[in-house]
């Protein structure tokens, strides 16, 4: 198990490289100039051009990429063009918002998605239909829509929730969960249908095993055999979904972030594309890419707990 | 059995969690009378006042860098850190003395040598009035009162030094020793100081009390917050929820609060969106250096239909480049041209271009209304054998290099929030303004704007309206519509105002919550 884990970590460092390097190209390629949405319409020539010289845009991009690539062996993804401020300073402050919005939609999705997964293996034809119609009508709302929603209803119709902002958790505990509610809530409906739908396909497998028909023979409640045995070896086709919906979460930010306006990654990424602030726009894709490395991580050391035969390997 | 009460025990738990949360979040929603709460679309450019954006994202820098001079609510120059000033007889010269006892927000006194390094520093800067500062020689007379001397009669002098210019915006001599500094905190002399723990950068900026400023009873508040709420229908829902106190608002989402009676919509024309003719000499459009081809265009256009179209009972048609109620808005320069496609043709066939001519435009598309006016105008000329190629910027950067570049002959423009016409017609007619990017001259414009430049107070009026008449006779650009600056708050806030011939409402010492 150990093995595996240094050996993804040693395989994550290219593939940190890749991604910096094909943002880094990319971003080139947005039109506009960091420097005039600076200094605007007023400034002359010779402002212009120096500051162009002292954020090194006017040299080929690969010399800008290069100059990049020594900051960050040493620790340093450079400064925001805009703020002045550190990116690592930056990524810190808003990295805990987001990981709370994806950390708490994939909780809720994974508790209401397995729920309703193991619901409908285990009931009639009619609780499948039902439990599908549900799930893909959380596919089809337009997430943008479903947030609206939630503000109109939750937060002005009943004041339940606040509309917009974040509090943290060091602030006030209390009002960082109802800060985090309506946000989470957004951003969930979406991942439940195909957690649902991998665990009602895994479940209906399990459930048909010989093994499921001894343990029903000996007396074993219904309760006990769908819950902790069939769900368990039905994890790691469930495990890996979970993963992938923590994943798809990701670019899901961008617009919860947005309407509820959350001081998190998503919305700085956003501000930063169209403002063509290079280092941040970089510092919060590898920030994204090491999440996603480390929830790939996580769900292998799942399989390694769910599965003795994997652990073995 | 266990199993049966872990159950139980988990959903008592979750339902408490959710429980608290929504009795914190009722609580939460609204905030405190004695706090002000503004939300604006973006985050500053920068704290540092040199190189801040104005309007209404003056905001920004106005709570900790008060002003030598303001602007009451009826537009007169009123006393601010400074209260004596003056012009000298052909408005080449201007003095401002400092009121006495005024200091920094670290508590030492300010004095004319620390003002005249502050106007030194902005005038190196980006700010709208730098380039018009760094042309004026700044000196100190005693320890109070400041001097500033111009080559050519210039007379808006005490307008730079207001808040919606920001020049007298001063700066102290511990922010001017490590200028960098200055976009992450202030060193201003305001009724408020930037609190940096509070504020998150890039979503939040709070401002606390001043103890130092030298007007304690004009602070009403015991924090400033100013939000980034970049989408407007956030926004609105944090104003309904009572989270913000005011935001700015548009055509699309003011009509959304009319049914609620806790909040207001104050909505007021101060700007001209159009085209802003830069080729007007013919350099890559021989057809614009000829009057009655840029006429024509005046002509071909059904202002009317576009502002509806566009904005709503938000705008006005205008044909000339000035909102009614602002400084050289002209009574004669209105209804000039009427929609008339059929002259704008025979305009077109006597310059020769019967078959018509192609302009290259660029415009912002990351401003939807730009966006949609561009097209409509583009619309309407293609009737009269007039193309434009339109190029779209998506963002503000890179439409300002595209101005830049000299690729385009004209560019769909939204100029600020009102102001004098002095300034304007310097950078937008002028040869050598910043906006004049082709150097185009019309030596009759260029003759309004000099006696523009040296009337009197009393003549100052007529001579502004002159200069408007001058620019839409000749059509040196195409107006289409005198644009409002909406504002959307809650009626607990007082005092929130447009000040005549700006569209900025009054600075934050003036407003009050119930």
């Amino acid at each position: 198990m150990l093995r595996i884990i240094v050996r993804r970590l040693l395989l994550s460092i290219p593939l940190l490289l890749v991604v910096s390097g094909i943002t880094f190209v990319l971003e080139s390629f947005v039109p506009g100039d960091p420097a005039r949405s600076l200094l605007g319409v007023n400034a002359t020539v010779q402002q212009y051009d120096a500051l162009r010289q002292s954020l090194h845009l006017n040299e080929p991009v690969l010399q800008q990429y290069w100059l990049y690539l020594q900051g960050l062996f040493q620790g340093d993804l450079g400064k925001s063009i805009f703020t002045n401020e550190s990116v690592l300073q930056t990524i810190a402050g808003r990295l805990p918002v987001t990981l709370s919005l994806i950390v708490g939609a994939t909780l809720l999705a994974s508790i209401i998605g397995i729920f309703l997964g193991v619901y409908s293996a285990t009931r009639g034809r009619v609780s499948r239909r039902v439990v599908d119609v549900l799930s893909l009508l959380g596919i089809a709302f337009p997430g943008f829509w479903v947030a609206l929603a939630l503000i109109a209803v939750f937060a002005i119709a009943l004041p339940l929730f606040p509309a917009t902002g974040y509090v943290t958790f060091a602030d006030s505990p209390q009002l960082w969960i109802s800060s985090l509610v309506l946000p989470v809530v957004a951003l969930t409906i979406g991942g439940v249908a195909l957690i649902a739908k991998v665990t009602r396909d895994s479940m209906l497998s399990t459930l048909s095993l010989d093994y499921i028909r001894t343990l029903r023979a000996s007396g074993v409640s219904q309760l006990s055999i769908v819950w902790r045995h069939a769900l368990r070896n039905s994890g790691l086709a469930v495990a890996t979904t979970i993963g992938l919906t923590l994943i798809s979460f990701i670019p899901g930010t961008i617009f919860v972030e947005s309407v509820f306006v959350l001081p998190g990654l998503g919305y700085a990424l956003v501000t930063a594309t169209n403002q063509h602030d290079i280092p941040l726009v970089q510092g919060i894709g590898l920030t994204f890419t090491a999440v996603v490395i480390v929830v790939n991580l996580l769900v292998d050391i799942l399989y390694g707990l769910l599965n003795p035969k994997v652990r073995a390997q | 059995m266990k199993k049966k009460s872990a159950l139980l025990i988990a959903t008592i738990l979750a339902a408490a969690l959710a429980l608290t949360g929504c009795t914190a979040g009722a609580k939460s929603s609204a905030k405190a009378d004695d706090t002000l709460v503004i939300a604006l679309q973006s985050p500053p450019v920068s704290l540092d006042p040199a190189k801040a954006a104005v309007g209404l994202y003056v905001n920004y820098v106005d709570p900790a860098y008060a002003s030598l001079l303001n602007r009451a609510v009826n537009g007169k120059i009123v006393a601010g850190l400074a209260d004596k000033w003056g012009y000298n007889s052909d408005n080449t010269e201007f003095h401002a003395t400092l009121r006495k006892g005024v200091k920094w927000a670290d508590g030492t006194p300010i004095t004319a040598a620390d003002v005249v390094a502050s106007i030194k520093y902005f005038a190196t800067g980006s700010g709208p009035s730098s380039p018009t500062m760094a042309a004026l020689d700044v000196s100190a007379q005693g320890d109070s009162t400041v001097v500033l001397k111009s080559k050519t009669p210039n007379p808006i002098l005490a307008d730079l030094l207001t808040p919606e210019n920001l020049g007298g915006a001063i700066i102290s001599p511990a922010g001017l020793k490590n200028p960098p500094a200055l976009a992450e905190a202030t060193y201003g002399a305001g009724p408020y100081v930037y609190n940096t723990k509070q504020s998150v950068s890039g979503d939040h900026y709070v401002f606390t009390p001043n103890k130092n400023y030298w007007n304690q009873s004009a602070i009403h508040y015991k924090s400033i917050t100013i939000k980034v709420i970049a989408n407007a229908n956030s926004a609105v829902q944090a104003l309904k929820s009572g989270q913000i106190d005011f935001m700015q608002g548009n055509a699309d989402v003011a009509p959304t609060i009319k049914s609620n009676s806790d909040l207001a919509v104050l909505s007021k024309p101060s700007i001209w969106a159009g085209l802003f003719l830069l080729d007007r000499d013919g350099t890559i459009v021989p057809a614009l250096a000829d009057v009655r081809v840029r006429q024509a265009l005046n002509y071909a256009v059904d202002r009317d239909a576009i502002t509806k179209a566009v904005y709503g009972e938000y705008g006005q048609a205008v044909d000339q480049p000035q909102a009614p109620g602002f400084d050289g808005y002209s009574k004669a320069a209105e209804k000039v041209y009427t929609y008339n496609p059929a002259k704008a043709k025979k305009l077109l066939a006597e310059a020769g271009y019967a078959k018509g001519l192609t302009i290259p435009v660029n415009y912002g598309s990351f401003d939807a209304d730009n966006t949609k006016l561009v097209q409509a105008v583009q619309e309407q000329l293609s009737v009269v054998g007039v193309t434009l190629e339109l190029t779209a910027a998506t963002n503000f950067g890179g439409w300002v290099g595209d101005i830049v570049s000299k690729k385009f002959a004209a560019t769909v423009l939204s100029p600020g929030s009102g102001g004098a016409e002095f300034p304007f017609a310097q950078s937008a007619f002028m040869p050598g303004g910043i906006v004049n990017i082709f150097g185009a001259e019309d030596p009759e414009l260029s003759a309004a704007f000099n006696a523009l430049a040296s009337a009197s107070v009393a003549d100052h009026d007529a001579a502004a309206q002159k200069v408007t008449d001058v620019a839409v006779d000749h059509a040196l650009s195409l107006p289409i519509a005198a644009v409002n600056t909406t504002l959307m708050y809650n009626k607990k806030l007082q005092g929130l105002e447009f000040t005549k011939g700006n569209g900025v409402p009054t600075y934050v010492t003036a407003w009050t919550s119930k």
